[in-house]
């Protein structure tokens, strides 16, 4: 009962911030800076307005459009924001609802979706629109990526194959790479994307930089933590934008005991949620008297963080949240439900990473058995999941 | 473009607007929190395009900030749409950056008792844009996101709402006493002599259940009686004695009352001292209330709730503590070790309380 009491108190106490309106004022001087703008000071982003300008003037022309979300969707896949991507969702709203969509709105629709998380509305557009193109380099990708996301990995290896006619080989390579890296057959994955980087023409940092994470990953796989390390400092010179590299990295270093290159990867960039929890975990990890109110203030930043994508409905921080919960807040039980529903959703090594570890700090033996089945099923092979199962003999 | 070969999960904060609508009769006060860079994509606010905005920059486009946002909104009523008129622009902080805070009145026809709240901020422009709202109607608050997938809401007194908002109240007054050991305290002082007589300056059984019964009763109604009194004309500010001087008063009333126990003074009619102290009890739980910072309209209900739970939690102490007390009051253990021991105990707990309080002295953290 009291429990119960306590539980509920404690929501209505942990909404009213994010419910509860805080003090406004009347700025003392018109020369004071409120907001710095990204998209005015980022050169990259620059492109956008000029764009979003275009479109304005000749709302009717298909190609500008398709043009903006394209950009849109680069933007969000850089900065991480995604605002841009409601930005881009708006660009294509003429072909909401059955509309006849062209191919090309379509796959940039699927990209969209696979990043809100919706991965079946995702696959339904690339389907039709491979249905229609069957080529299409782009959807083939974005099929791949989501199918390798959801652990179909058999039907991913053969959308990466399909690549290489529409693609090439450094495209195709580093698809396949990708999903043997996830199945277990590492010593494949580690040649993929070594002959990928040998094989990618000067100046496309993007398959340089994915090269260099695929390698990266695939020796944290191994066990590989040094090589790793190597790899992802190279895979961040190539484009220190990219946050899916930087993120990873950060998990390598939290891994090996490394949580001050951490904060320095994280330090200015914590509005992101994810470099957020990478920063406060490395708070934690220094074990410092001294940083105990700035670890204090990044939880519950993340606290209000989650509980606003909570209440918007927003299921794509499942992950990030079940990972938040068991080791900041050393809610193992908590954890474990989010992980478990992360589960339903998607299946990437780091997903049955946090449901492995939230399975064992709550004690569950089930969870632990489904990840063990998992990576029997799937060939998944982890020198870290393997440590922890090993550390936790069959509970 | 190259291609894209995966984006990450959404990392920052999406874009939220915070929407409280307070309706009262047939005006509803709005503040609305619009994030600036939201603002700047729709009305390209940074006039000197230097990627930075200041507050000359907005506050000279106060007027097209509030226009374009009082479009993205309509109030509907029964008796038709509700009319924006004169708005406040102001500045706040928020942890994802800056937000414009617009303050503005809507008259209606007729007093409001359903409201309907569409919401288009932004529709066209960014389709993961959300209007988290907050409503405070007929004394009951409501949240609610609304975006382009579901505009639109409808909010009304519904019974259902209002009993769930109740039950919230009435555990709230259940967890309190229990949580609070200064009541609990004070009402074990008054219980445990109930299951005893005074006789001859020492401590008796009492034989009859139905006296013990009686006087458990008047105990604990006049207890309630004048907590209630009291938490009612200090939740409607009727009565506003500083909090130092009730919470140094609860301690000295928790001390009097074991003491009372000690060195008898009143001996039978124990009801007269819960009363008197039950008083000063009754603005000690109003404050409770008062940290909830209700709206005023819903005072009432949460006043009878709170006050139903702290009845219920005190019951079921007495239900707790009263069979125990009676199959043991024939004991040494129970007259010596639990009444004389216990009250002892009580009482020096009572007066360091009370030094605490009155003095502000960091005694004993545990209230």
């Amino acid at each position: 009962m009291l429990k119960f009491i306590t539980v509920w108190f404690g929501l209505g106490l942990a909404l009213a911030p994010v419910l509860v309106p805080a003090a406004p004022y009347q700025p003392a001087s018109d020369d004071i800076v409120l907001e710095t703008l990204p998209i005015r000071n980022d050169p990259s982003l620059a492109a956008l307005h000029d764009l979003r300008l275009a479109v304005q003037r000749n709302p009717h022309d298909t190609d500008v459009k398709l043009a903006l979300t394209r950009a849109y969707i680069e933007a969000a896949r850089r900065d991480g924001d995604p605002r841009f991507l409601g930005y881009a969702q708006s660009t294509l709203s003429q072909w909401q609802d059955g509309a006849p969509t062209p191919v090309p709105a379509r796959v940039l629709r699927a990209i969209i979706l696979q990043s809100l998380h919706h991965f079946s509305a995702a696959l339904a557009d690339l389907d039709a629109a491979l249905a229609q193109s069957p080529g299409n380099a782009q959807a083939l990708l974005t099929r791949a990526t989501i199918l390798t996301v959801i652990g179909r990995h058999a039907e991913a290896q053969r959308d990466c194959a399909a690549l290489l006619r529409s693609a090439g080989e450094v495209t195709s390579t580093l698809c396949q790479g990708g999903v043997a890296s996830v199945t277990g057959r590492l010593t494949q994955a580690a040649s993929l994307a070594a002959r990928a980087l040998d094989g990618v023409p000067a100046g496309d940092q993007v398959s340089r930089q994915w090269a260099l994470t695929l390698l990266a990953e695939t020796a944290a796989r191994q066990g590989d933590l040094q090589k790793a390390e190597q790899y992802f400092g190279q895979a961040l010179a190539a484009d220190a934008a990219d946050r899916y590299a930087r993120t990873a990295y950060c998990d390598l270093l939290l891994d090996m005991g490394k949580p001050q290159q951490v904060l320095d990867l994280t330090a200015a960039l914590t509005r992101d949620d994810n470099l957020l929890l990478r920063h406060a975990l490395a708070l934690q990890a220094l074990h410092a008297a001294s940083l105990q109110s700035a670890l204090q203030k990044d939880v519950d930043e993340l606290a209000a963080r989650h509980r606003a994508a909570a209440l918007r409905g927003d299921r794509t921080h499942l992950r990030e949240a079940a990972r938040f919960h068991l080791v900041l807040l050393q809610d193992a039980t908590a954890a474990l439900k989010l992980a478990q529903e992360n589960w339903q959703v998607q299946k990437e090594p780091a997903d049955a990473r946090i449901l492995l570890e939230s399975a064992i700090a709550a004690h569950d033996a089930a969870a632990r058995t489904l990840v063990v089945a998992w990576m029997r099923h799937s060939g998944l092979a982890d020198a870290k999941l393997a440590a922890l199962l090993k550390a936790t003999p069959g509970e | 473009m190259a291609l894209c070969w995966s984006l990450p999960a959404q990392a920052h904060k999406s874009s939220d607007s915070y929407l409280h609508l307070s309706v009262r009769d047939a005006q509803i006060a709005g503040q609305w929190d619009i994030a600036l860079r939201d603002l700047d994509v729709a009305l390209n606010l940074d006039g000197d395009a230097d990627g930075q905005l200041t507050w000359g920059e907005v506050r000279h486009r106060k007027d097209q900030i509030a226009s374009f946002a009082l479009q993205g909104l309509a109030l509907g009523t029964t008796a038709g749409n509700c009319v924006p008129g004169e708005s406040t622009l102001l500045i706040d902080q928020h942890s994802d950056g800056a937000y414009a805070v617009l303050l503005f009145t809507a008259r209606c026809a007729a007093a409001v008792s359903r409201l309907q709240v569409t919401y288009h901020l932004f529709a066209d422009i960014d389709a993961g844009h959300r209007g988290l709202l907050n409503v405070e109607l007929a004394g009951r608050t409501s949240t609610h996101v609304l975006g382009p997938d579901a505009p639109s809401v409808e909010i009304g007194a519904d019974s259902a709402g209002v009993w769930r908002q109740m039950s919230g109240y009435l555990r709230t007054g259940i967890h309190h006493i229990w949580s609070g050991f200064d009541h609990l305290l004070f009402l074990f002082s008054l219980l445990l002599p109930a299951v005893l007589l005074r006789h001859a300056g020492r401590w008796e059984p009492q034989q009859q259940w139905r006296a013990v019964a009686k006087d458990v009763f008047l105990v604990v109604t006049a207890f309630t009686v004048a907590h209630s009194l009291t938490l009612g004309l200090a939740t409607f500010g009727i009565l506003h004695p500083p909090a130092r001087i009730t919470e140094s008063a609860i301690a000295l009333s928790v001390a009097i009352a074991a003491l009372n126990n000690i060195f008898p003074l009143v001996s039978t009619k124990r009801w007269l001292v819960a009363f008197c102290f039950g008083l000063i009890h009754g603005v000690g739980f109003a404050s409770v209330l008062a940290d909830l910072a209700l709206p005023r309209a819903s005072l009432a209900m949460a006043l009878v709730g709170f006050n139903v739970g702290v009845e219920v939690g005190q019951l079921a102490i007495v239900a707790l503590f009263l069979p125990v007390a009676f199959a043991l009051r024939a004991t040494r253990l129970y007259r010596n070790a639990l009444v004389t021991g216990g009250s002892v105990v009580i009482a020096a707990t009572g007066v360091l309380w009370f030094a605490q309080r009155a003095f502000d002295l960091d005694l004993l953290r545990l209230s």
